[in-house]
């Protein structure tokens, strides 16, 4: 190495001690240490040697060598206390369970203080600095405290965890399972052989169990997981909670992560969010180790203990239940068509469900799917009408701006760009599969189905959905945007070529809208939503071209708009 | 009680003669110095947390760096919007170096004593300005009547000197033995 990268080095960690090295030195500093382990060695050193010059009041102030002596320096300055943070002493018992040895060279262990030996920095007049007296009084202080803290608390460990929720579940328990009752730490293995449960511990972590499983609590700062899926939130004041199974360890480094055993004692752990330290276990003891970013997933071989990076699957794991609204939430969005459909947005819905746009009534199926008649059209009444069949939407209607404004939501919105319409709707609002025995055909692809919903809305239509009780499906996710395609139906019958206007409003506020659309001419909408915002409303309109009849139907109408919103989402993260 | 009180000793008998070595673990992963103590108190809060689960006759140092480690990766993901971190190859490398060698902490502080009774007086009074009495770089630069460039750079060529003595001196002793 040479002596100008010395210089260097010893330069830049200077500042790193000092805390004043900016962000280019530091990354200077690693492209000088990064590839040679001289380098590191010099740099350890270096810190090293800092450090024990900054351990001024180690080489300065008296040993404290008795009780009496503690006692005497601590009484005065126990007011000078730091706030300790108290967190990750679980992570601190797994780690230590599971961490390898460390191999340490010999230390020398003063018995006695060298009395007769000369200060580092001798001086006539001998200094202290006051700033480490006080931070080594206050650090020995403070574990005083501590001594008290954990006396006052020393069974923390042994709470008992509380079962949060049950969703269809069959068990083969000794102990009762029901909904908030208590499971005692350290008891028999529980079997779930249906559905999913929720628990929580006294430091308010959270496990999602899903069947089949076999588990136990062996205290309330980890679990057995000896087969099955669980997946695992823990709060700062839960760090190092752990899960354990039969070929593996993983420690929280303050995370939401899923475990999944085999049969045959093989696991993986997909890490959501935060970190995880995950170790393979061969015969009980560390095969290997390694620490888990968001977004990362491995296996662990049951027979080996070899680990290898496995796909990252974001829907593994339910990560949310609530047996009230019927939610099991593996992580994806809320599909808006389900909720038409008469549904929670998790797929509980019915495809072909339509709500009225007139009396805003739900129905099962719209006749629309295979037939039509003069019937179908529907001449606005200019308000916006209640959907009482489902918590989620707030009203429908048929906008049409030469009456003035239109109403859209239940809380005095209105639509003040409602341009003038023909004031007619056909078919209403629906959880669409087809029209007229023809596939939604939208920019060439195929919607209509669970993995690509969409909602119809033949121009005039709107719907307005209230987010609040959408929220209310979860305790802690945030609805962050609306995503969707859109577009006009390419499977018209044959007439004049559809032409429609695409809206999407936030409490009354246009953030999307489109003119003049036509078949494959559509595209995508995001709407980025806030935790202020309340009502989403979609509308569709007829483009203005309101149009002459066609053979039969001498109601004036607008022809073949089938305007359709595909694959429409609320995002939550 | 006096279990308690017989416990408190012990830990801190242990403490005292194993602080230093893992205050020097520390100190190579967290080059900060405030930060480096705060995580070597937050260090012995947990270890004394957690001290019935030590068992005696084992390492303290070691079981103290396990803790530490975990702690500074828990730093390392805190400050991690505030502080720009070495990429966790290098991290890692340095880890494993500080696992080497936070065991010769009092070896090398009876070294370091040695060296700095050999330095001339001038650089002995830059190093006392620095680290006895807590002078930034900085204000020492402003006493001087130097640049701060400068006085980075006599900084480092002190260091370097006292570094090439404690090798020389470490592998002297280490040849008698």
């Amino acid at each position: 190495m040479k002596q100008s990268t010395r210089f260097r080095i010893c330069e830049l960690s200077i500042r790193s001690s000092e805390g004043s090295i900016t962000e280019d030195e530091t990354r200077e500093l690693e492209q000088l240490l990064t590839g040679y382990p001289e380098a590191i060695e010099f740099y350890a050193d270096l810190l090293m040697s800092m450090n024990l010059f900054n351990q001024r009041f180690q080489t300065q102030l008296p040993e404290i060598r008795n009780r009496q002596r503690l006692t005497e320096i601590c009484g005065s300055k126990a007011d000078a206390v730091p706030s300790f943070n108290p967190e990750l002493w679980q992570a601190m018992a797994e780690y230590e369970q599971i961490a390898p040895s460390i191999k340490v060279e010999a230390c020398q262990v003063q018995e006695t203080p060298d009395r007769q030996e000369r200060p580092v920095y001798s001086s006539p007049s001998h200094k202290i600095n006051k700033v480490s007296l006080v931070t080594a009084v206050a650090s020995l202080a403070a574990m005083l405290m501590l001594i008290a803290f954990v006396h006052l608390n020393p069974r923390r460990h042994q709470d008992p965890v509380t079962v949060l929720d049950v969703f269809d579940a069959q068990w083969s328990s000794p102990i009762s399972t029901e909904k908030g009752s208590l499971v005692p730490v350290g008891s028999e293995p529980i079997y779930l052989s249906k559905g999913i449960a929720s628990f929580t511990t006294s430091e308010d972590v959270e496990m999602i169990v899903e069947a089949p499983s076999e588990f136990r609590f062996p205290d309330s700062s980890r679990v057995e997981l000896r087969f099955g899926r669980i997946y695992v939130k823990v709060p700062q004041q839960g760090l190092g909670f752990a899960v354990m199974t039969p070929s593996s360890r993983v420690v929280d480094l303050g995370t939401e992560f899923g475990v999944d055993v085999s049969s045959d004692g093989s696991s993986s752990v997909q890490v959501y969010e935060g970190q995880t330290l995950l170790a393979s276990l061969v015969a009980g003891g560390v095969q290997e180790k390694n620490i888990l970013d968001e977004g990362e997933s491995e296996g662990v071989d049951g027979t080996t203990g070899h680990l290898r990076k496995t796909a990252f699957n974001s829907s593994a794991f339910v990560r949310h239940v609530n047996s009230s609204s019927k939610v099991v939430w593996r992580g994806e969005d809320i599909d808006l068509a389900d909720l038409v459909g008469g549904g929670n947005g998790f797929g509980s819905g019915t495809r072909g469900g339509f709500i009225d746009t007139l009396t805003g009534e739900w129905h099962a199926r719209c006749s629309i799917e295979t037939t039509t008649n003069p019937n179908m059209a529907i001449q606005t009444n200019s308000q916006a009408n209640p959907v009482s069949g489902s918590p989620y939407i707030d009203c429908v209607f048929i906008p049409d701006g030469e009456n003035g404004l239109v109403a859209i939501s239940s809380k005095g919105h209105f639509f003040d760009q409602a341009p003038n319409t023909s004031g007619t709707g056909w078919g209403g609002v629906i959880n669409v599969r087809k029209i007229l025995d023809r596939p939604i055909l939208l920019n060439g692809q195929v919607y209509g189905s669970t993995a690509k919903p969409a909602i119809f809305m033949h121009a005039n239509a709107g719907v307005t959905f209230d987010l609040n009780p959408i929220r209310g499906l979860f305790d802690d996710k945030t609805v962050c945007a609306f995503t969707a395609d859109y577009g006009m139906a390419e499977m018209y019958p044959p007439g004049r070529e559809p032409f429609g206007d695409f809206w999407v409003l936030v409490d009354g506020q246009v953030r999307f809208v489109q003119k003049g659309v036509k078949p494959r001419q559509g595209g995508t909408i995001q709407v980025a939503l806030t935790e202020k915002d309340r009502f989403l409303t979609l509308i569709t309109t007829d483009g203005g071209d309101n149009d002459q009849t066609a053979g039969e139907y001498e109601t004036r109408y607008s022809f073949n708009d089938w305007c359709v919103f595909g694959a429409p989402k609320l995002k939550v993260k | 009680m006096e279990q308690n009180q017989d416990k408190t000793e012990l830990f801190l008998s242990l403490l005292m003669a194993n602080q230093r070595s893992i205050s020097s673990y520390i100190s190579i992963l967290v080059p900060c110095f405030e930060d480096a103590n705060d995580i070597l108190q937050e260090t012995i809060a947990v270890m004394w947390k957690k001290f019935d689960q030590y068992a005696a006759g084992t390492d303290f140092a070691a079981w103290g760096v396990k803790i530490a480690y975990f702690l500074i990766l828990h730093y390392r993901r805190d400050k991690t919007k505030k502080i720009v971190f070495f990429n966790e190859d290098l991290f890692s490398q340095i880890n494993a170096v500080a696992e080497q060698k936070y065991g010769q902490s009092d070896e090398k502080l009876k070294a370091l004593r040695s060296c700095i009774g050999k330095l001339d007086m001038p650089e002995r009074h830059i190093l006392e300005l620095k680290y006895e009495m807590n002078n930034s770089v900085r204000s020492i630069a402003q006493r001087l009547g130097k640049s701060i460039q400068s006085t980075y750079r006599l900084f480092s060529k002190v260091h370097l000197l006292l570094h090439n003595c404690i090798l020389r001196q470490l592998l002297e002793e280490r040849s008698n033995i």
